[in-house]
């Protein structure tokens, strides 16, 4: 009877295992991991190709300064496949939930996505509580009837983060929040598989040429948290044309000295 | 009293048993009122107060009759104060113990909602409509069965005919006054001397003509009804009837290729109040589970208080489904994707506030962007989320609508910004691109010159600041008096 419940557990161990390693492979900071696949020969290249993106489960991007860049890395995350994936025969849409005023720079504008992306057309939804916006994002996600949902929401706490993944688990989704920093620059808790942040690169440290046409599109993108994620930072441009993001500069860890020191224990 | 003011003046239009006994009627003017009662209280009409009192009475009746038509000639004219409606209750009256216990039972419940009523019970509908007013019997033996009675229908005034006031006033000139004056005149005479309008109404009054009432639920309505003999007193009781009366209408619209796109609930209680709830779906739906899930949301509302003796389930609303492909396992392919996504989206729409939306971008033919993106019906017609044969030049990530006011401290000599305040920060221009002109469409306004248009007129222009934000603001106004506004923000 007990080597029986021995085989039981050794057989257990051996599926939590082999699920485990499945998902580090995906995400796990080492040479092999997300860093070296999403920012590494590949992210080189014209476009960011983020291989090892979990193609199911919460992320965050952290909206400090430029909301714009943000909800572009967001759209840019959400539709993003990894290079294993095959596309399913009807590809599923895009589900944005904005609640008002939980980002002060204006709303999502439609007409910039580019014509591709409309295919198939996104689902927009404006709502007031943020309530609402919770409840619809764990509905969207569970039902697993869209490929991704971007959420525009004020600060949550760990339960709702944790709920939010779940409904990931449950439908098969990626969720994309768009969350807020804190104004004394605190990185909230959660426990999103990654976390990102990007940020303009100041002009005036890099003016460019006086009587070109403006660039504005330099920005340092971070990965600043996760699970199994070793941070990172590159200088990235951003392509609103075609919502994409092309590496300029990559500086691996350059953040690491600016992402409070709690970073660990939050990711 | 009840008074209504039009070209003519204050008129009467609803009196109380004391002012009708004192020989007010509907339609004179306040002031003879006045001359005839002096201590007259009246207060101007509520034309939505009596609209709904009026609707809730039409579907609190519906408990005698599915088949209910209101009176709208009546209602239209409305200066009597009075209203009416008809039931069709041929085949129902000995539910009720009869015909006069029906007519007692209905004045019960009328006097129980606190209003003033009279009713009849006859052959047609326009002999229903004299009897209730003229007939001559108590209050619940007003009966008219017209081969039996003909003697006291040829005692009913000419008015019971439903005539207009000209008509009226010529038979009465001619001395015609009650409906046994008329019947034995030839009908030729009648015709040539009083128009058609008479005879009409006299044969829909002894029903040689149809009459066609517009009752309030369609032809071949998919209503369910259910009467219980002990009344549901708990909720889940209830829910549980619901739950089986939803199940057989999806499956009798399942056996006609129908959806039902708008559901209504009613529970009615012992005492006389109903509780409605209504659902409505995207598209065309049959599956009760879907349906259910709808309802369950809404039915915490419901109070059952001293029991629910009825339930009704009506779908008003219902359209052909689609053909959709059979599984080999003969069972409906109720989780293709298009089908589970609608319903999605009709569990959100449900749950939604007033103030929330949920919608497709779609893209509108305009110049302005706040114009140019448009909101559309997740599940109504597609419209084009871009119009292909419109290139936009490049828009910003995120619109802030309204524009916010921006004040421009330092300008170049081209006319760009510099320096600016906005939302209490100073903001140094390190480049700038533009202008954009973006005109009013000169269809809308064609009503003005091209002075008032300048106004209308934006330059926008793309500005760098020193934090490497990207701001869209654009100038307008008269010249020299610029009004600049940020409008939105780009990513690069």
């Amino acid at each position: 009877m007990s080597e029986e419940r021995i085989h039981q557990a050794r057989a257990a161990l051996a599926r939590a295992e082999q699920h485990w390693k499945v998902q580090v492979s995906c995400l796990s900071g080492g040479a092999d991991g997300v860093i070296a696949r999403a920012f590494g020969d590949t992210f080189l290249g014209d476009h960011i190709s983020i291989g090892g993106l979990a193609p199911i489960g919460l992320h965050e991007v952290l909206c400090g300064h430029d909301d714009c860049a943000a909800s572009l890395l967001a759209w840019y995350l959400a539709t993003v496949s990894g290079p294993d994936a095959a596309s399913p025969e009807v590809p599923k849409g895009i589900f944005w939930i904005r609640q008002r005023r939980a980002l002060d720079q204006g709303g999502f504008y439609a007409l910039s996505l580019p014509m591709a992306a409309m295919k198939p057309e996104p689902l927009m939804m404006a709502v007031d509580q943020q309530a609402t916006a919770l409840w619809t994002c764990e509905e969207v996600a569970k039902s697993g009837q869209v490929h991704a949902v971007i959420l525009e929401t004020t600060d949550y706490d760990l339960t709702t983060a944790r709920r939010l993944q779940l409904a990931c688990e449950s439908g098969g989704a990626r969720i994309i929040v768009l969350r807020p920093l804190a104004r004394d620059g605190r990185i909230p808790t959660s426990s999103a598989w990654t976390r990102w942040q990007i940020t303009p690169v100041n002009a005036l440290s890099s003016p460019g040429p006086s009587t070109g046409r403006p660039t504005g599109n330099d920005h340092y993108l971070s990965l600043i948290g996760g699970r199994g994620v070793r941070p990172g930072s590159w200088k990235v441009k951003t392509d609103a044309t075609t919502f994409s993001l092309s590496v300029a500069d990559p500086l691996e860890n350059r953040l690491s000295a600016d992402i409070p020191k709690d970073r660990h224990a939050h990711a | 009293m009840i008074t209504r003011s039009d070209h003519k003046g204050v008129l009467v239009c609803g009196l109380n048993a004391a002012a009708q006994k004192a020989g007010l009627h509907g339609g004179m003017r306040l002031s003879d009122a006045r001359s005839i009662l002096p201590d007259l209280k009246d207060s101007p009409e509520d034309a939505e107060l009596c609209d709904g009192k009026f609707a809730r009475l039409v579907r609190f009746m519906d408990r005698y009759s599915p088949w209910i038509a209101p009176d709208r000639d009546l209602h239209a004219r409305g200066l009597h104060g009075d209203a009416g409606m008809w039931l069709e209750i041929t085949g129902g009256s000995h539910l009720f113990g009869g015909e006069s216990a029906m007519i007692k039972q209905i004045l019960r419940d009328m006097k129980n909602q606190g209003t003033a009523a009279r009713a009849a019970i006859a052959d047609t509908a326009g002999a229903a409509w004299a009897a209730a007013r003229c007939h001559p019997g108590a209050s619940h033996e007003r009966i008219l069965s017209l081969p039996r009675d003909h003697g006291v229908a040829a005692g009913f005034p000419v008015s019971c005919l439903r005539l207009s006031d000209d008509i009226i006033a010529v038979l009465a000139r001619l001395g015609l006054k009650q409906l046994g004056d008329i019947t034995p005149l030839p009908r030729a005479n009648i015709t040539t001397r009083l128009g058609p309008d008479v005879l009409h109404r006299l044969d829909q009054f002894y029903g040689r003509l149809p009459e066609h009432l517009n009752f309030e639920l369609p032809d071949a309505p998919w209503l369910i009804k259910q009467s219980f003999g002990e009344p549901l007193g708990s909720a889940d009781t209830l829910a549980h009837a619901i739950e089986s009366m939803v199940a057989d209408l999806c499956a009798k619209l399942r056996s006609d290729n129908l959806g039902l796109r708008r559901l209504l609930v009613r529970a009615i209680r012992v005492d006389g109040q109903t509780h409605t709830i209504t659902t409505t779906t995207g598209t065309a739906c049959q599956s009760e589970s879907h349906i259910l899930r709808l309802l369950a949301e809404k039915m915490p509302g419901v109070d059952t208080g001293f029991g629910i003796e009825q339930v009704i389930v009506y779908a008003p609303w219902v359209e052909h489904v689609a053909f959709r492909q059979v599984r080999l396992d003969r069972k409906n392919d109720d989780s293709s994707d298009a089908i589970a996504l609608a319903q999605l989206l009709d569990r959100i729409a449900h749950h939604l506030g007033p103030k929330d939306i949920l919608y497709r971008p779609a893209h509108h033919a305009s110049h302005l962007p706040e114009r140019a993106a448009i909101r559309q019906s997740p599940t109504g017609p597609p419209k084009l989320a871009r119009l292909s044969d419109a290139p936009l030049p490049k828009r910003p990530v995120r619109l802030i609508d309204p524009p916010e006011p921006v004040d421009v401290i330092e300008r170049s000599a081209t006319g760009a910004p510099t320096k600016l305040r906005w939302r209490k920060m100073i903001l140094e221009v390190l480049r700038a691109d533009g202008p954009e002109r973006i005109c009013p469409e000169w269809w809308g306004y064609l009503d003005r010159d091209n002075y008032a248009l300048s106004q209308m007129t934006r330059d926008y222009f793309r500005i760098c600041d020193q934090q490497g934000r990207m701001i869209w603001l654009f100038r307008s106004g008269h010249a020299g008096q610029d009004i600049w506004s940020v409008h939105g923000l780009f990513a690069g």
